[in-house]
């Protein structure tokens, strides 16, 4: 008997080693094979898509936010009655019956009807009860101030594979940080595909869009593109811009151009509204450009504002080409600061030439001419300058005046508030934080660009254009109670190689209060038909806009 | 004789104890899904109503909004705007 008991024994002991071994090897050496068989039976993979993050101005109001928005999808394969069901589902949509029926008809497990829908839509349809119908949950970009600041942001649109992502302006340019990381989760249902616990477990998480705090008043923004707006219309001009910057930070208080476009439609639009005309059109810029050639030369002390110019009297020949005045006045003996008050281009001649070519390209170097900014927008461009053994005569005399050099307007912002902040120059910035999804904020520090001139230069600069303001030719529009610095500029525009003369771009720029500036302000026309000149046109803009902001900040008149 | 009887006995002990604890856990886990569910549900009911109502609040806080119901309360565009620059006394003591 002994022998079957030990044969029983031994074969139970073979067999709970058996068991053993087998259990040893699926649970341990198969166990991510099992693991994965699990995950695919009884769990269901969810992507998490982050939320873009929002782009708020400095009141912390969202210009640029996110909604829930539901994309309605179908499978063709279990819509009974497909006639029908497009019928009612296309009137609750308001979409052609036609493009609901052409996508049931597919022989597909999933297709897209219409994305966008809000929860009153949704809820319709789910009232419907049709089968076959389901809701994907996304996010779409909202817009709380319509089109304010359009070409600032820029838009959201789809890349190669679907994604959201950012084009043009803001949104271009800090697309990765708004954007966030997908993640995954794992979701556990049982046999009634009830969930057994809520959500297993997040693999390499989600994390939302940082948001973008910026230096724009929404105000200032608001009060600007409504000026702009109405001065286009008025002077019957093709297009407009206006840009506002603080000169001591650098930051942009209001950025506006005008046609412009609505970032929700953006389709509907010409592809050139998506660019920022302020950063990316050239153009010369005039007599605006006088200052910057005026402050080169009073810095090298080539000139004092007292200066007699010795051959102003009338026009000037330079390289086979007479050269005028833009009204064909002409002041014998006139001082620097009558050139600048009158804008004699013959007098910006003799500056030019009694500065020399090299000293030119030096300053236009110094001042970030020829250069990238450096602001914080997606599309900025930066004008060729040419290398100084291709210079003429007749360049460097044109040059003087404005004209025969490009310039984006940002860059002659950029100079003018260099001449405002006591010869120092900015980096222009518009975003001045970044808040990311757990309210931890890092602020972007303003950045010097370089300091062009002395301060005693940008001091004497800034007196020849307050009396430029009082006693030049935008004089009738000016503020009486404050002292402005500014310059008017009527530029011709070069067409097939020859300047045309009823097309003009029209600006003015300028800063105030004059002796402790907290705004520098340029104003651009491109081709006004009502009247040509900037003293006509972009002069009233400014000084109307300027009275706006001098109340806004509460700054009380100075004289 | 004894010893294989009582590791017969260990191990069919075992077995069953095995079995039972496990029908105990899958027991006392099962209704907490369908809590957590539940709560998962609300929560995200709450989100959309907090995100639908947000949208409300700022598109009626836009200057857009203000700039017409302003227009509508009459609220006109300032043409002209003067400054008192020497100090008036509101209240005189005599």
């Amino acid at each position: 008997m002994t022998w079957r008991y030990k044969f029983a024994f031994i074969t139970f002991v073979l067999a709970f080693l058996v068991v053993a071994f087998r259990l040893f090897y699926w649970q341990v050496v198969r166990a991510s094979y099992l693991s994965e068989i699990g995950r695919n039976q009884y769990g269901q993979e969810i992507k998490v898509f982050p939320e873009r993050g929002e782009i708020l101005t400095s009141d912390l109001f969202p210009i640029a936010t996110n909604k829930v928005s539901y994309l309605l999808f179908a499978n063709p394969k279990e819509v009974t009655n497909k006639e029908d069901v497009a019928l009612r589902v296309a009137k609750i949509l308001d979409t052609e019956y036609a493009s609901v029926s052409v996508s049931l008809s597919l022989d597909k497990f999933w297709v897209p009807i219409k994305p966008g829908l809000n929860e009153e839509k949704k809820e319709a349809i789910e009232n419907l009860k049709i089968p076959g119908l389901g809701f994907e949950e996304n996010y779409e970009r909202f817009y709380p101030e319509a089109s304010l600041a359009a070409s600032l942001l820029g838009f959201v649109g789809k890349d190669d594979e679907g994604k959201d992502k950012g084009y043009f302006g803001l949104e271009g340019y800090y697309n990765r940080l708004l954007s966030g990381k997908e993640g995954s989760a794992i979701q556990i249902h049982d046999a009634l595909g009830k969930p057994v616990i809520a959500r297993l477990k997040e693999e390499g998480g989600a994390l939302e869009g940082s948001d973008l705090i910026l230096s724009i008043d929404r105000s200032i923004q608001f009060l600007v593109e409504k000026k702009l707006s109405d001065a286009v219309e008025k002077y019957g001009a093709q297009g407009g811009m206006v840009g506002v910057i603080d000169p001591k930070t650098g930051k942009i208080i209001a950025l506006s151009s005008f046609p412009t476009f609505d970032p929700k439609k953006y389709y509907e639009y010409s592809q050139d509204l998506y660019k920022n005309a302020f950063i990316s059109d050239l153009y010369e810029p005039g007599s605006t450009f006088k200052p910057l050639v005026m402050s080169a030369a009073l810095n090298e002390r080539k000139v004092t504002p007292a200066t007699r110019c010795p051959y102003c009297g009338g026009p000037i020949s330079v390289g086979g080409y007479d050269l005028h005045t833009w009204n064909d006045k002409y002041y014998p003996n006139t001082t620097m600061t009558e050139v600048i008050q009158h804008s004699d281009n013959t007098g910006m001649i003799f500056v030019a030439q009694t500065l020399g070519l090299e000293k030119m390209l030096t300053y236009l170097d110094r001042f970030g001419i020829g250069r990238l900014t450096g602001i914080d927008l997606q599309g900025e461009v930066s004008p060729d300058i040419k290398p100084e053994n291709s210079w003429y005569a007749a360049d460097l005399a044109t040059a003087g005046f404005g004209q025969g050099i490009s310039v984006t307007p940002v860059e002659l912002l950029t100079v003018f508030s260099a001449i405002a902040n006591k010869g120092i120059m900015m980096k222009p910035q518009v975003v001045s934080q970044v808040r990311d999804n757990e309210g931890r904020t890092v602020n972007i520090e303003p950045e010097i660009m370089g300091k062009p001139i002395s301060e005693a230069s940008a001091k004497v600069m800034t007196e020849m254009l307050v009396n430029a303001v009082n006693k030049g030719e935008a004089s009738y529009a000016r503020l009486k109670d404050y002292r402005i610095a500014g310059k008017t500029g009527t530029a011709s525009i070069p067409i097939q190689g020859k300047y045309d003369p009823t097309k003009t771009i029209a600006s003015f720029v300028g800063f105030a209060p004059a002796d402790d500036p907290k705004f520098v302000m340029l104003v651009i026309f491109n081709k006004p038909s009502a009247a040509i000149y900037g003293a006509e046109t972009a002069a009233p803009v400014f000084f109307s806009i300027a009275r706006d902001i001098l109340s806004y900040y509460k700054i009380t008149p100075t004289q | 004789m004894r010893r294989p009887t009582l590791i017969l006995a260990f191990l069919i002990l075992t077995a069953v104890g095995l079995i039972v604890v496990r029908a105990a856990v899958s027991n006392a886990i099962s209704p907490n899904g369908t809590v957590l569910a539940k709560i998962s549900e609300e929560r995200e009911f709450y989100k959309k109503e907090n995100k639908a109502l947000r949208e409300d609040l700022f598109a009626k806080t836009s200057l857009n909004s203000i700039s017409s119901e302003a227009a509508r309360f009459g609220f006109v565009e300032r043409k002209n705007s003067f400054v008192l620059t020497k100090p008036l006394p509101i209240a005189l003591k005599r």
